[in-house]
C-alpha cells in the first residue's frame, strides 16, 4: 500500500456530528450515527445519500458496530440498541449503563459485544439474546486522582478473540483475558491525560482509541499530548505502542502538525502500518510504519474525525466526524 | 457609524443640572463631613450577606439551567425534572433538581459583551464604566452597604486561585477601603499572622504607639482619608483573629467530608464560616469553564462538582438558619454559544444565558425569562446586567436607586428606571 | 422625551457660556507683569476677606520643606537636607531650595512618573523613557501635546511618543475621551448624558467632532499610522445618521481635507500603501494632511486655546494644592465655573505666555503663601476645600512611599545625594507596588495596615542596617533620648517633641531587653503613621 498516494475521493456534508461508523461489505452504503440520536443508512456514492434512516437513542449515538446483520450501537442514554440491518427493525434495546456507553466493541467470532461507559463497568453482552455475560467493575476507578468523574472512552478486541483492553481517561489501560474476564496486564499513558491545576482546573483529553496488532502482540493507544491551555485542543494527536504482555512501551508518536485527539486506530493487516485518525478544528489521517518507526504520511481531512470505517486492505478509508462523510483512497 | 449604546441618556437622567455641579457643594461640608452624614443616616443592613458563585470563564448555561435537549444546539445531555414542576435541568444537575425550592434560575440574561475581560467587569458592576469614572463591584457596594466600618471580619473576601482570567478591579471610585480582601495564592489571606519574629505584646505594644502619633496628627486636621488610615490599622487586630475562619480545621470532619475535598468545595465552605461571622460579601471564583474544545467532557467534569457544591451550602446554611439572609449566586461574565464548533466546543455567548439567586429575597423553585427552542435568543422576560443588579439590591433590602456621591455628582447604585425583577423577589 | 427648552431662557447662559470661555477677555485681571505667587496669594486672600474666612497659620519650616520635596521630587527630605534648609537663615532660602530640588535630577523623574500617571492611568511604564526626556529638556506642555499626538517614532527626538496613543487606538471612543480628559479637562462622553442648558445634540456632535481627528489613525503592526481620507459617521438621539465634522470642543469647526468618500482608485493606492507599510515594518510617514496635527494647531490657536491651557494649569495645581480650581479635574464648562475664575484665567495666560514653561507654572505655585499654610486649623470647623485656607492632606503615591520608605531607613546621606535618592526609588519599588494609586477621597484599606504590620517582605525592607542607616545609628548612639531624636528626624523629617521624645525613651527602656527590636518598633510606628502616610 503506498499511502502517500492517498487521495480524498469524496466528500458529503451533514447537518449532525458522527461519532461512528461501519460500512457494509461489498457495498458503498455504511450506516452511520451520532448527534441527531437516529441511526442513517448512507451510500455517499448516490445522488442523495441517505438510504434509510433508523430510531436510534434518546441523545447523542457515541459509537457503532456491525456484525453480521446487525448494528449495535451505545449512547450518551447509558442504552445499547440492537437494529436489523437489513430489515431496519429494532432487535431489542438494553439499559446496559447508568452513565454514557462511549465504545462498542464485537469479538472477532461475532458472539460476544462489550460495552464500556462512564459508570466505568466493561460489560460482555450476548449478541444473540442481549444477555449480559459478565461484567467488570473497579478496576477503572469512577473518580479521576483529582476527585473528578472520570470516563472510560475506548476498548478493543485482539483479532483472536482472547484478549479485551480498555482504557480510562486518566491514561489506564487494562489487558484483559475475554474468555474469563481475568487482569492480564496494565500499563499508563498519563501523557495523553492532562490535569491543569493551576490556570484552568480541570482537564482534557484521556486516551480514546485502541488497536491490537494482526499477531496480538502490541497494544496502540491513541489520544493527544500534553495541552498547555485546556481551553482546546491544541496538542498534536498521539499514539503510543505498547508490548502488552511486558507492559512495555516500544514506541511513541506524534502527528507533528496535526491538532487532536486520535480517534480511531487500526493496524494494517500486514502490521507493518498503523492509521491513526482523528482533529480538532479539522482532522487528519497519519500512516505509521512501524518499521521505520516513524509516521510516513500525514492527510488533512476537512472536518473532526471522530469515527473511520476501512475495507479493501484499508485502501478504502471511509471517515466521518464534524457534519461531513469523506472517502479517501490509497492505492 | 456608532451608535451610543448602554450609555445613558439625557431622558434617563432626570437628575437636575446642578447635581453633577462639582463647584456647588457650597455647603461647606468637608468629604468627611459629607460621608459621615451618609453612613450615621442609613440603617445599616446588618446580618445581609452575599456569596457569590463565580463561574470564571464562561459556564454554559445549555449544559446547566437552560438545557435543550433534542436541539440541534442542545449537546449529548439530557434534561431532568426538578423539585418545581414544569422545570427542567440538565441531568448534569441532579442534586439541585431535587431541592430547587430556594433557587430562582434566570435564563433571559442578554449582556452583549462577550470579551472575558469586558463581561467580567460589566456582570461583576451590573454596568459598564464611564470613560473616566471607575464604577465599584457587587462586592465592594455591599462591603459599604451591609459592612460595618468598624468590623472586626473583612467586608469582602474574594478568593481567585486560578491564574486564567483574574480580573481584580474591585471599588472603583469607593476607594481601597472597600477594596476585596483577595485570596489569590492559597486559601488564607496573605499577611493576617502575626510574623514569628515578634511576640504578641512587642506587637500590640507598637501599635499602641502608632496609636498615639496618629491620635496627636488628628488634632486640628478633618479629612476622610486621614479616618480612614485610623480605621485600617483599628481593624488590624480583629482582622487578624479573623484569619481563624480561613482554617477549615474548625469545620467538623463531617461537615468537611459533606462538602468534598476539592479546592471549589473548600473555599466555599470558608466562605460559609466568613459570612456566618459576618463578612457580607464572598466570591468564590471557580476558573475556568472556557470550553472552546471539549464543551461536553469539561462539563461533565465540573458541573457535577458545582452541583454538589452549591447543593451542600444551600442545605448548610438553611440549617443554620443562615438561607434567608443570606443570597447565593451564581454567575459567569456570560454564557456559551448555542452552536457546537468542530472541537466540540462552545463559544463565548452573551445574548441568551443564565445565572441564579437563591436565598436572600428572591422566590424560591422558580424560573424567570425564557430562551427559543435552540437557545438563540430570549424570547421572554429579556434582562441585562442592569437589572439582575437592581435585583439583587432589592433582595437585599438595598435601594436601588440609592445614591452616591463623586464630588458632588449623585452616582446611582443603577440608572434612574431601572426596575427590579418582580417575578424573582419574594 | 427630552424636555424642549424654552429658547428665550437659555440665551443668557449661552452668554456666560461663551463669556467661560473666553473669560480671559471679560474678567478683569491682575496685570501680566505680576508674579505666580502674588496673584495666587492675592486671589485666594481676596477671597478669604469677601467671605470671612480665617486661613489656618503658616506651615512650619519642616512641614514646608517636607511638603514641597514630596511635591517636587517625590519623596520626603534626607536628613542632610533638613538641617541645611533650617539652619540656613536667608531670607529667600525657600525659593533658593526650590530652584535647588527643580533643577535636580529627581524632579525630572518625578514629573515623568506623575505625567507618566495622569496621562496612562495604569500601572505602565510605556510612557517613561519620552517623558524623562521631555521633561528633562523642559519641552513645554504644548510641545508635549503635539509630539503626543503626532507620535512620530522616526525622530529621535520623539522616540518612545506614540505609547500614549497607541494601546488606546483600538478603542476610539475612550481615546477621544482620554485626550479630551487629559489635555482639556472635559470629559466628552460625560457631557453627552447630563442635561446642559445648550442642548444634547450638541455635545454629541462635539464628542464625534473631536473623535473624527482620531477616526483616521489605525495601528499597522507595531506602529500607528494615519489615513489620508475618513470622517465618523454617528446615529443621534433623534434623527438619521449623519456625518461628523471635523469640530473642536469650543464648537470651531474646519474643513478637513479627505473628508468626501474616497474614489475606488484612492481606496486602492491607500490600500497598496498599507500594504507595504505592513510588510516594510517601518513607521508609516505622515499622511498629507494630518487631522491629529491639525488638531493640535486647533487646541493650541488663539481663540480655541482656553481648554488646553486651563486643565494643566488645573491639575498642576490639583497636585500642589490637593483641590483643583475646577473639580472634579474633568469637568470643566459653564455649569461648573472655577473657585476662582480670574485666577485661573491669569494663570492660564501665563502659562501659555510662557512656552507652557510646566517647571515655572509650580515653582510659582509652591512658592506662594497659599501653599505654604499648615493643614493644622485651630478653632471651629475648617473652611471649604475651594477656600484653599487650610493645607489638604495628600496621600502618598505608591513611588512616593516606596522611596520614602528607603529614606527613612537612613539615618545621613554619604556620598552623592541625587545618586542616593535613586536608589532609594530603585529600592523602594517592590514596596511601592503594595500600595494603591492616587484616587479623589483616598481611603486607605485594611490590606495596607495588614502589610506593613505583618508581612516578612516589610519588615526585610524598611529597617536596613549600615553607616548611613538609622537603625545602626539608634543601636549606636548613647542614650534613648537620642535615639529618639534620631527615629523621629529620619522618618518624620523633623526634630522630636519633647513628649514624643519621653514617650520613645519610656517604650525603648520597657523593651530594653532586645534594643534593636525595640528601635525596629519604634520606627515601625512612625512609618506605620499618618504623619508619615499623607503628605500634610
Amino acid at each position: 500500500m503506498n499511502v502517500a498516494s492517498i487521495k480524498l475521493e469524496k466528500s458529503v456534508g451533514r447537518q449532525d456530528i458522527l461519532f461512528g461508523v461501519a460500512r457494509v461489505p461489498g457495498t458503498g452504503r455504511a450506516y452511520v450515527a451520532g448527534s441527531d440520536f437516529k441511526i442513517h443508512e448512507i451510500d455517499i456514492d448516490a445522488p442523495k445519500p441517505e438510504v434509510r434512516t433508523f430510531p436510534g437513542h434518546d441523545t447523542y449515538v457515541t459509537t457503532l458496530a456491525l456484525t453480521a446483520d446487525l448494528i449495535i450501537t451505545g449512547g450518551y442514554d447509558g442504552k445499547l440498541v440492537w437494529t436489523k440491518a437489513s430489515a431496519g427493525t429494532r432487535v431489542r434495546e438494553i439499559a446496559a449503563h447508568k452513565l454514557a456507553v462511549r465504545r462498542v466493541a464485537v469479538s472477532p467470532d461475532g458472539k460476544t459485544v462489550v460495552s464500556v461507559a462512564d459508570d466505568m463497568a466493561i460489560r460482555f453482552w450476548n449478541v444473540a439474546n442481549g444477555q449480559m455475560v459478565r461484567e467488570i467493575t473497579g478496576e477503572h476507578t469512577p473518580l479521576t486522582p483529582q476527585g473528578f468523574r472520570s470516563m472510560l472512552y475506548a476498548c478493543a478486541f485482539s483479532a483472536d478473540g482472547k484478549h479485551l483492553a480498555t482504557a480510562d481517561k486518566t491514561g489506564h489501560v487494562v489487558i484483559w483475558e475475554a474468555a474469563t474476564g481475568k487482569k492480564v496486564n496494565t500499563f499508563e499513558v498519563p501523557v495523553m491525560y492532562t490535569w491543569d491545576p493551576n490556570a484552568r482546573r480541570h482537564s482534557i483529553g484521556g486516551p480514546r482509541s485502541l488497536a491490537f496488532s494482526p499477531d496480538g502482540t502490541l497494544v496502540a493507544i491513541g489520544g493527544t499530548g500534553k495541552i498547555g491551555n485546556i481551553d482546546h485542543l491544541e496538542a498534536d494527536g498521539r499514539v503510543e505502542i505498547f508490548r502488552w504482555q511486558k507492559a512495555e512501551k516500544l514506541h511513541e508518536f506524534v502527528t507533528d502538525g496535526k491538532k487532536g485527539l486520535v480517534e480511531h486506530l487500526e493496524f494494517h493487516p500486514n502490521g507493518e502500518i498503523v492509521l491513526a485518525a482523528g482533529g480538532a478544528g479539522e482532522g487528519f489521517l497519519s500512516f505509521i510504519d512501524l518499521k521505520q518507526k516513524k509516521i510516513v504520511h500525514q492527510e488533512k481531512v476537512p472536518m473532526n474525525v471522530h469515527a473511520v470505517a476501512t475495507t479493501d486492505g484499508m485502501k478504502s478509508i471511509l471517515a466521518v466526524g464534524h457534519q461531513r462523510v469523506v472517502r479517501f483512497t490509497v492505492a | 457609524m456608532t451608535r451610543r449604546s448602554g450609555i445613558c441618556t439625557p431622558e434617563d437622567h432626570a437628575a437636575s443640572r446642578r447635581q453633577f455641579l462639582g463647584a456647588a457643594a457650597a455647603s461647606g461640608i468637608t468629604a468627611f463631613g459629607a460621608q459621615a452624614s451618609v453612613l450615621a443616616g442609613e440603617l445599616k443592613k446588618q446580618g445581609k450577606s452575599v456569596i457569590m458563585l463565580w463561574l470564571a470563564g464562561g459556564a454554559s448555561q445549555l449544559e446547566t439551567f437552560d438545557p435543550k435537549p433534542g436541539a440541534v444546539t442542545g449537546g449529548p445531555f439530557r434534561s431532568i425534572q426538578t423539585s418545581t414542576a414544569g422545570v427542567r435541568i440538565s441531568e448534569l444537575m441532579p442534586k439541585l433538581a431535587k431541592r430547587l425550592h430556594d433557587t430562582c434560575i434566570i435564563r433571559s440574561l442578554n449582556t452583549k459583551n462577550a470579551d472575558h475581560g469586558g463581561g467580567a467587569d460589566l456582570m461583576m458592576r451590573g454596568r459598564r464604566d464611564e470613560a473616566s469614572l471607575r464604577f465599584p463591584d457587587l462586592g465592594a457596594v455591599l462591603a459599604r452597604e451591609l459592612g460595618a466600618s468598624d468590623s472586626k471580619v473583612p467586608d469582602y473576601v474574594s478568593f481567585y486561585l486560578q491564574t486564567e482570567g483574574r480580573n481584580f478591579a474591585g471599588s472603583g471610585f469607593l476607594g481601597a477601603r472597600f477594596g476585596p480582601m483577595q485570596l489569590s495564592q492559597g486559601m488564607t489571606p496573605e499577611n493576617l499572622s502575626k510574623p514569628d519574629n515578634i511576640s504578641a505584646s512587642d506587637f500590640a505594644d507598637r501599635m499602641a504607639l502608632r496609636d498615639s502619633w496618629s491620635r496627636a496628627f488628628e488634632q486640628g486636621r478633618i479629612s476622610s482619608s486621614l479616618g480612614s488610615h485610623q480605621q485600617a490599622f483599628a481593624r488590624v487586630g480583629g482582622l487578624m483573629e479573623s484569619q481563624k475562619l480561613f482554617d477549615l480545621a474548625g469545620e467538623s470532619a463531617k461537615t468537611r467530608e459533606l462538602y468534598g475535598p476539592t479546592q471549589f468545595a473548600e473555599q466555599v465552605l470558608i466562605a460559609r464560616r466568613l459570612v456566618e461571622a459576618g463578612v457580607p460579601f464572598v466570591r468564590v471564583g471557580r476558573a475556568w469553564w472556557d470550553s472552546h474544545g471539549q464543551n461536553f467532557e469539561t462539563h461533565q467534569e465540573m458541573v457535577p462538582e458545582l452541583d454538589h457544591v452549591m447543593t451542600t451550602l444551600l442545605e448548610d446554611l438553611k440549617q443554620r438558619g443562615m438561607l434567608k439572609n443570606t443570597l447565593v449566586l451564581t454567575l459567569s461574565e456570560f454564557g456559551r454559544t448555542p452552536g457546537i464548533n468542530s472541537s466540540l466546543g462552545r463559544d463565548h455567548f452573551a445574548s441568551a444565558w443564565s445565572c441564579s439567586l437563591s436565598g436572600c429575597g428572591v422566590i424560591g423553585g422558580s424560573v424567570y425569562g425564557k430562551t427559543d427552542d435552540r437557545g438563540d435568543k430570549v424570547v421572554d422576560g429579556e434582562i441585562g446586567a442592569a437589572r439582575l443588579f437592581a435585583t439583587i439590591y432589592k433582595a437585599l433590602g438595598i435601594n436601588p436607586q440609592k445614591n452616591y456621591y463623586v464630588g458632588s455628582r449623585p452616582v446611582p447604585l443603577t440608572d434612574p428606571g431601572t426596575e427590579p425583577v418582580k417575578e424573582v423577589l419574594a | 422625551m427630552n424636555k424642549r427648552i424654552e429658547p428665550l431662557w437659555f440665551l443668557p447662559l449661552l452668554a456666560v457660556f461663551a463669556a467661560g470661555l473666553r473669560g480671559a477677555d471679560e474678567l478683569v485681571l491682575p496685570p501680566a507683569s505680576m508674579s505666580i505667587p502674588a496673584v495666587i496669594d492675592q486671589a485666594v486672600e481676596a477671597g478669604w476677606k469677601e467671605r470671612g474666612i480665617k486661613p489656618a497659620s503658616p506651615a512650619d519650616d519642616h512641614t514646608w520643606l517636607r511638603r514641597v520635596t514630596l511635591d517636587l521630587t517625590g519623596r520626603i527630605p534626607t536628613v542632610p537636607e533638613v538641617k541645611a534648609f533650617t539652619e540656613d537663615k536667608s531670607s529667600n532660602r525657600r525659593e533658593i531650595h526650590i530652584d535647588r530640588l527643580i533643577s535636580s535630577p529627581a524632579y525630572v523623574r518625578h514629573m515623568a512618573h506623575e505625567l507618566e500617571w495622569y496621562l496612562m492611568r495604569e500601572k505602565s511604564n510605556s510612557l517613561l523613557a519620552y517623558l524623562n526626556r521631555a521633561i528633562g529638556e523642559k519641552r513645554g506642555w504644548d510641545r508635549i501635546f503635539r509630539e503626543l499626538m503626532v507620535a512620530n517614532e522616526s525622530d529621535a527626538a520623539t522616540k518612545g511618543s506614540s505609547a500614549y496613543l497607541k494601546p488606546k487606538v483600538r478603542d476610539l471612543d475612550r481615546l477621544t475621551n482620554d485626550v479630551s480628559v487629559a489635555f482639556f479637562g472635559v470629559n466628552v462622553s460625560c457631557a453627552q448624558c447630563h442635561d446642559h442648558p445648550l442642548v444634547q445634540d450638541w455635545k454629541q456632535d462635539h464628542f464625534y467632532g473631536l473623535k473624527s481627528f482620531f477616526s483616521r489613525t489605525f495601528e499597522v503592526g507595531e506602529h500607528l499610522a494615519e489615513k489620508e481620507h475618513g470622517v465618523v459617521r454617528f446615529l443621534p438621539n433623534k434623527g438619521k445618521e449623519k456625518e461628523a465634522g471635523f469640530m473642536f470642543l469650543t464648537g470651531t469647526k474646519i474643513a478637513m481635507p479627505g473628508s468626501s468618500e474616497a474614489t475606488k482608485d484612492q481606496q486602492k493606492a491607500e490600500a497598496k500603501k498599507i500594504e507595504e507599510w505592513k510588510k516594510s515594518k517601518t513607521q508609516p510617514p505622515a499622511p498629507t494632511h494630518s487631522a491629529r496635527a491639525r488638531l493640535v494647531e486647533l487646541a493650541l490657536s488663539a481663540n480655541d486655546r482656553d481648554f488646553f491651557n486651563k486643565a494643566m494649569v488645573n491639575y498642576l495645581w490639583y497636585r500642589m494644592f490637593g483641590h483643583g480650581l475646577v473639580m472634579p479635574l474633568d469637568q470643566m464648562h459653564s455649569e461648573n465655573p472655577p473657585s476662582h475664575p480670574e485666577l485661573l484665567a491669569w494663570l492660564a495666560r501665563d502659562f501659555a505666555a510662557h512656552q507652557y514653561d510646566i517647571s515655572r507654572l509650580i515653582r510659582g505655585m509652591v512658592a506662594s503663601k497659599t501653599y505654604a499654610l499648615s493643614s493644622r486649623y485651630e478653632g471651629g470647623s475648617a473652611p471649604a476645600a475651594n477656600e484653599f485656607a487650610v493645607a489638604r492632606l495628600k496621600p502618598l503615591t505608591p513611588a512616593q512611599m516606596g522611596t520614602s520608605l528607603r529614606l527613612a531607613g537612613m539615618a545621613t546621606v554619604k556620598g552623592d545625594l541625587d545618586k542616593k535618592i535613586e536608589e532609594a526609588e530603585r529600592n523602594g519599588r517592590g514596596l511601592a507596588d503594595q500600595f494603591p494609586p492616587l484616587a479623589d477621597d483616598f481611603q486607605v484599606s485594611v490590606t495596607e495596615a495588614l502589610f506593613m504590620a505583618n508581612s516578612k517582605r516589610y519588615s526585610g525592607e524598611v529597617f536596613p542596617e549600615g553607616d548611613d542607616k538609622l537603625l545602626t545609628a539608634m543601636m549606636k548612639a548613647a542614650t534613648d533620648d537620642i535615639r529618639a531624636g534620631l527615629a523621629v528626624q529620619s522618618v518624620l523629617s523633623r526634630p522630636a517633641r519633647p513628649d514624643e521624645m519621653s514617650l520613645i525613651s519610656h517604650y525603648l527602656k520597657r523593651h530594653g531587653g532586645d534594643q534593636k527590636e525595640a528601635s525596629r518598633q519604634v520606627i515601625w510606628s512612625l512609618m506605620a503613621s499618618p504623619e508619615f502616610r499623607f503628605n500634610y
